[in-house]
């Protein structure tokens, strides 16, 4: 990690818990860029997480954290944003809890358009509990409990986010991680609900059992699959439809 | 602030609770809306706008506990509630206000069980619940109020409670203490406890989880120790102060041959019986369990040798606990068609004593 953004972190709980090639550490120094970019007050910046993975990232922050247990930390984030105002508000959360558990709250968050900037870093399984399927599981993935390929059909978070009337939705990967970056920018900034889905990968639970050899392999992948485009029409455009696309779905 | 000047008010007890919540200082309040608390959202939607605090009506249960316990990290006093099922929503949540010790009351009025059940219908099923919610080990406080009255003093007791043992307050009323309407003397001068844990936004890079952790909040995911301790120190923090918990009423307890053991509306009924009884030679006592957990072991004991007779609106949930306490032969009225025990059912009971009247029998 840079040196600049030291700062941020409590070093001394260094090395992470992260798995090697994990996607998160890439997805935990976007948000810090994104957060010294805009010179936020870590002081005055609450991040709250859940289980998994993506929850670890809050442990070497330095800054206020709350780790809630899994499915509430959308509305502890409305609890914290609605009692106190003047706290920066940023909820960390992992594809596995976010597309069930957390589902319900995200959509009425988004709909009372609570000022909170939700970074959901996308795995595409429930990786700490051991590479099950979730609902952004692609379609013939092989899981802990899909052997033979996932058959139920794949949760776009992103333009649930939007249906629900999010006010900043976007799409970035860890390979794309400067528009990760200015996604994050941008939804920080937002004044109004904002949601993020960082695409990460998981070379350990589910690189190795879909025939990705390596984290760089998966790191490809995501650069060879993901359309640079306006989410919104994406699906509309001619060959995208297989493909996942980045970039923003909506700005109001 | 607005204050009301009135001194004497006649309210209902769903109202007084959130009269007493106002009165204690919450200033953040969200819930999800259902019978029969519906009108505490409806009292302190307008009393929080009076005061200038947060309402919040939220999409579910969990979400309603897990805004509130946000609400309290950053050192507001927060209050919910429900009813029923909506319990045992809140139930994970309430797990980790416990874990993370975050200060909060929770009303719960209880109706006819289980799920949905009759949501009308009075019932004091969840006694064992509202004490074994949460996963895990641990201490809580609840009280159970009789009338619309103690709905507002047991409310303002609860905030304190919470605030200074930093643990979850529930208060259990049941679905006639939360409808009836009575008369309601203020309280003049409240002393409040206010919040001495540190909270979020001090700048002092707070760590707060549900997972084990340390003093400092940092994550134990495989010590024996940090489990063990943490474990102890939630236990202890109520079972060492016990004598400030602790509250019950008696009526006539030491010359009475029965004693009758119950709480909330029960209790209504079970005082009419101890009152009249003995003008009619008939020697009755009561002991009125105000706080409900942790249990009053110590007071319970002291009815050895007496006939106890435990009434209650469900199968026997806290003669469980009398019989637990005492060594003597326990007799448990319990009622649960969702109506009322009314005194005449108690005083057929005591006169067909040992056996007790079949019907009633748990």
């Amino acid at each position: 990690m840079s040196q600049k953004l030291y700062k941020f972190l409590k070093k001394e709980k260094f090395p992470t818990a992260l798995c090697p090639g994990c996607g998160h550490g890439i997805v935990m120094g976007a948000l810090l860029r994104a957060i010294d970019g805009l010179e936020l007050n870590m002081q005055e910046t609450v991040f709250v997480s859940d289980g998994g993975c993506v929850g670890m990232i809050t442990d070497y922050l330095l800054a206020d954290s709350v780790h809630a247990p899994d499915g509430s930390c959308v509305a502890l984030a409305v609890g914290i944003k609605k009692a106190s105002p003047n706290l920066k508000v940023i909820v960390l959360s992992g594809d596995g809890s976010m597309g069930s558990k957390n589902i319900n709250h995200l959509v009425h968050a988004a709909r009372k358009n609570i000022e909170i900037t939700v970074l959901c870093a996308s795995n595409k399984v429930y990786a700490m509990a051991g590479g099950y399927p979730c609902a952004t599981t692609p379609m013939g993935a092989i899981t802990a409990t899909a052997p033979l390929g996932n058959v139920e059909q794949t949760l776009d978070l992103c333009k649930i986010a939007y249906a629900a009337g999010s006010q900043f939705v976007a799409r970035a990967s860890v390979y794309h991680a400067k528009q990760l970056v200015r996604a994050l920018r941008l939804g920080l900034t937002t004044k109004g609900f904002a949601f993020i889905e960082a695409l990460s990968i998981c070379p350990v639970e589910y690189g190795k059992r879909n025939n990705f050899k390596t984290p760089t392999e998966m790191l490809n992948s995501l650069r060879l699959g993901c359309v640079p485009s306006d989410i919104s029409t994406a699906a509309t455009q001619k060959g995208v439809t297989d493909a996942i696309a980045i970039g923003e779905l909506t700005r109001k | 602030m607005a204050k009301r000047t009135v001194e004497i008010n006649y309210m209902q007890g769903n109202q007084a609770c959130a009269e007493g919540a106002v009165q204690a200082g919450c200033n953040f309040f969200a819930a999800n809306p259902g019978s029969p608390y519906n009108e505490i959202l409806k009292e302190m939607a307008k009393r929080m706008q009076e005061t200038g605090g947060i309402f919040l009506q939220m999409e579910d249960e969990t979400s309603s506990i897990a805004s509130c316990i946000g609400a309290s990290m950053t050192g507001k006093k927060v209050m919910t509630a429900t009813s029923g099922n909506g319990l045992s929503l809140m139930s994970d949540n309430l797990g980790f206000a416990l874990a993370s010790q975050t200060p909060c009351v929770i009303v719960d009025v209880q109706h006819a069980g289980p799920s949905m059940g009759q949501i009308t219908r009075t019932a004091q099923g969840d006694i064992q619940q509202a004490r074994w919610a949460a996963s895990g080990d641990y201490e809580l406080i609840v009280l159970s109020p009789w009338s619309a009255q103690e709905m507002y003093d047991l409310t303002i007791d609860g905030f304190n409670l919470s605030e200074k043992f930093n643990v979850p307050v529930l208060i259990l009323a049941d679905e006639t203490i939360g409808h009836i309407f009575e008369k309601i003397k203020f309280r003049k001068n409240i002393v409040l406890v206010n919040r001495h844990k540190k909270h979020l936004g001090q700048g002092l890079n707070l760590s707060i989880t549900g997972f084990t952790h340390d003093g400092e909040g940092n994550p134990k995911p495989i010590d024996p120790k940090a489990q063990a301790d943490l474990v102890n120190a939630l236990s202890e923090k109520i079972s060492s102060n016990l004598k400030q918990i602790i509250k019950v009423e008696e009526q006539n307890t030491q010359n009475a041959d029965v004693v009758l053991v119950a709480c909330g509306s029960c209790a209504r009924s079970a005082m009419d019986v101890v009152l009249k009884s003995n003008k009619e030679g008939l020697k009755t006592g009561l002991l009125r369990l105000v706080t409900l957990w942790p249990f009053a072991d110590e007071e319970v004991a002291k009815l050895a040798g007496k006939k106890v007779v435990v009434v209650e609106l469900n199968k026997g949930q806290l003669a469980r606990e009398v019989k637990r306490v005492l060594k003597n032969k326990v007799y448990s009225l319990s009622k649960t068609n969702g109506e009322l025990v009314t005194p005449s059912e108690i005083i057929d009971f005591i006169t067909c004593l040992p056996a007790g009247r079949k019907e009633y029998r748990a």
